[in-house]
């Protein structure tokens, strides 16, 4: 186990040391958390954020829909890949070596601990929102903090000896898989009836989800229990449902404790592919994490244009061939609530649209960790390929602008039409929707270029997210005022989307020294 | 020909290459020798302009910079990058349009054939082992027809069939007049076919030797353990 604390101890050390080398990454940290704890403190302090009621019913609700789906995301992934808490240098040197496969686990637990850690950070993020929008009680992060924790390892220990079940008999896969069905479908008939009933099947969902014998259903039940209480503070039964969800934690930790060696073969592969995941996004790619065993179309293909244009074509290529880039499931759960909205928002057409390229534009920033082609930079060609750099630029990132102009037309402009919103509104709406798009894009250009490699891909999303927050406040602070002065949406629209082209081209013309000066590793 | 001129490249305060200069002439074989941590992999990453750097480098007489410059030389990188869900022939014609090749399909398919690619052309670049994307790395900077071609550990990965095909491809460019510098720390699987033998040690040239100069192939490896360990 000293081996194992000697790891987890130089980790730790050595991360810290490279801060202290690397100056500024280490402010950009310190600026972070500065930001952080002065959002939380600012938001601690807004009186009317904590005086504001939210339905209690719907807030259950929407924890229920939240915890089942987080369940049956890691079930899923249990039943195809499986997880792992190891990287494969814990696989070359720990699982060759003479330990416990006991300890090796722990140690396991106590990395991914860390992780998470950092990616309640990211969370974090959103924290100050949350609480303005939900009016959360004092001391709500530190419920939902504890609670993400205890999620996170009740969940990975649940697909680890699910999975290791299934591993060892594969006609064991079907049997789960059936009764992950049984359990869905009497889990949600019961919606189904009263909807039939009411016809109702939204009311229906709230009534049955908030109902107080759901909190009796294993892991969705005591999850609901323990984040209600970043609402309604800690209660008995925020308690009780933290005792149970630690009992169970501690019982399946042992059992698996005590299962020794078995899990190393499990791990194994599931190792080799969050290793190809994290490369993946160590590359630029993070976003569109592909699983090693993701699935390709065949499609028969001839390349037409020539030079920097091959880029974009090979990009269309690739793009059909994981038949995702016209429309994302993003794109459609936004489609989807953009209609129902359509049809039970009775407020004016140009108001609507605004709300929802306001909303659009917020699950760019939540959604977008960063941009698909950024895994076109891992890779030497685009360097090398004789033309200019403009162009190359340019051509690298048109698919996205033209993914950005779909979801546009989408999002904007079906919902628009149906509200009866006046054309030129709706296309300068999309207009607007696509160079907020194209910000995203090209201030990670422009990022790239000015930090180069900071201190790892992440630091770059961030400090990207803080750039487009500083860059788009101007923004929207103009469209408002023209809306206000002029009381014309195409007018304030219309320079919105100037100042956006603006800044998009000072992003261009200092990321396009990436390609003029790169610096390859 | 490829002209390197007093370019250095600095990672933060570290030096990886000082002030170094060397040449390659057309139709020659450069062989860039040197221990792990030389900084053979980061000059041909400079002449390849894939890394910022001070000094001049030229490539059959303009600067590396101009596009002009690029469509003359090919790199085959240490480790091969493949696009995951291209297949083998789609590389290869993704490459030879961004080049704007003519004529080129021939000489493709002659270039998988001789790597034993031909049956796996219309695999994905992720379904293929380490070696075979390697032999694709390979097969894509010999579709350009370059005059100037950089190789940086080409040999690793590869099967000795592939090593051996890989050696008469050398062969064949440099007498078409190709000029061809080739990295390496391992000084066998250069022997024979090197004309130029340019030995690195922490961001220098330390030696810079013709054949002619040499003798017989042996003698390069006491030659480099002297100017890189300084033993006689």
């Amino acid at each position: 186990m000293s081996s194992l604390l000697y790891i987890l101890k130089r980790t730790l050390v050595n991360m810290l040391k490279g801060l202290i080398k690397k100056p500024v990454a280490l402010i950009a940290y310190i600026l972070i958390a500065g930001f952080f704890i002065t959002i939380s403190i600012l938001s601690g302090l807004d009186g009317e954020a904590t005086k504001k009621s939210v339905d209690m019913d719907i807030v259950k609700a929407i924890l229920v829909g939240y915890t089942s789906f987080l369940l049956l995301m890691t079930l899923i992934t249990s039943l195809s890949n499986g997880v792992s808490f190891f990287r494969m240098a814990d696989v070359n040197f720990l699982f060759t070596s003479p330990i416990k496969a006991g300890s090796i686990l722990i140690y396991g637990f106590i990395k991914q601990l860390g992780v998470n850690l950092l990616v309640t950070l990211f969370i974090g993020f959103q924290y100050p929102n949350w609480k303005r929008m939900f009016g959360f009680r004092d001391g709500a992060g530190i419920v939902l903090f504890i609670v993400y924790i205890l999620m996170v390892i009740v969940t990975s220990v649940l697909g680890m000896i699910l999975y290791s079940y299934i591993a060892r008999k594969p006609k064991r896969r079907k049997i789960i898989t059936n009764l992950i069905y049984v359990l869905i479908v009497s889990f949600s008939l019961p919606v189904v009836i009263q909807s039939i009933k009411t016809g109702d099947i939204l009311r229906s969902a709230i009534d049955y989800f908030s109902n107080d014998t759901i909190k009796y259903i294993p892991i969705i039940g005591w999850f609901r229990e323990l984040l209600l209480g970043a609402f309604i503070g800690i209660t008995s039964g925020f308690i009780i449902n933290a005792g149970i969800v630690l009992a169970v934690s501690v019982i399946i930790f042992i059992y698996l404790y005590r299962m020794d060696t078995d899990f190393f073969e499990d791990v194994l592969s599931n190792t080799e592919m969050k290793e190809t995941a994290l490369n993946t996004i160590r590359t630029g790619k993070a976003g569109i994490v592909y699983s090693s065993n993701r699935k390709y179309k065949k499609i028969k293909f001839s390349f037409t244009m020539s030079g920097s244009k091959a880029i974009f074509q090979k990009q269309l290529l690739e793009n059909r061939k994981r038949g995702v880039w016209i429309i994302s499931w993003k794109t459609i759960i936004l489609l989807a609530a953009a209609i129902i909205g359509a049809f039970s928002i009775k407020i004016e057409s140009e108001k609507l649209i605004s709300i929802y390229l306001g909303a659009s534009v917020y699950v760019m920033l939540v959604f977008t960790m960063a941009v698909a082609w950024g895994g076109e930079l891992s890779k030497h060609y685009i360097y090398l390929i004789p033309a200019s750099s403009f162009s190359k630029m340019l051509y690298s990132t048109v698919t996205e602008i033209i993914k950005t102009l779909i979801e546009g037309i989408l999002v904007i402009g079906v919902p628009g039409l149906i509200v009866g919103c006046p054309i030129v509104t709706l296309i300068i709406s999309i207009m607007l929707y696509v160079s907020m798009g194209m910000i995203f894009i090209y201030s990670d250009l422009f990022l790239r270029r000015v930090f180069g490699k900071i201190h790892g891909n992440m630091l770059r999303i961030f400090f990207r997210g803080f750039l487009v927050m500083f860059v788009l406040m101007p923004v929207v602070i103009s469209v408002i005022v023209v809306v206000t002065i002029t009381k014309s949406f195409p007018l304030a629209f219309s320079v919105g989307t100037g100042v956006n082209l603006l800044l998009v081209a000072i992003f261009m013309l200092v990321g396009v020294g990436l390609f003029d000066n790169p610096e390859f590793d | 020909m490829l002209k390197v001129n007093e370019v250095t490249k600095k990672y933060g305060k570290v030096v990886a290459v000082d002030k170094l200069s060397l040449s390659v002439e057309a139709g020659e074989i450069g062989v860039l020798l040197g221990p792990n941590g030389a900084g053979k992999s980061t000059i041909i990453k400079c002449i390849g302009r894939l890394l910022r750097y001070e000094g001049e480098i030229t490539v059959c007489g303009l600067d590396n910079k101009r596009i002009e410059a690029k469509k003359l030389f090919a790199y085959v990188p240490e480790t091969p990058a493949l696009y995951d869900a291209l297949t083998v022939r789609e590389h290869i014609e993704f490459i030879a349009r961004a080049y704007d090749l003519k004529d080129y399909k021939e000489y493709a398919e002659q270039l998988l054939a001789r790597f034993d690619l031909s049956d796996k052309a219309d695999k994905l670049g992720k379904a293929l082992s380490k070696g075979m994307q390697q032999k694709v790395s390979i097969c894509c900077a010999a579709v350009i027809k370059p005059k100037v071609m950089m190789f940086d550990e080409p040999m690793i990965g590869l099967d000795p069939k592939a090593i051996k095909e890989l050696k008469k491809l050398f062969i064949e460019l440099k007498e078409q007049g190709c000029t061809l510098l080739i990295s390496t720390h391992i000084i066998d699987s250069i022997k024979e076919i090197w004309d130029k033998v340019l030995i690195m040690n922490k961001g220098k040239i330390v030696e810079n030797m013709l054949r002619e100069e040499i003798g017989n192939d042996n003698e390069i490896e006491e030659l480099f353990f002297r100017v890189t360990e300084g033993k006689e």
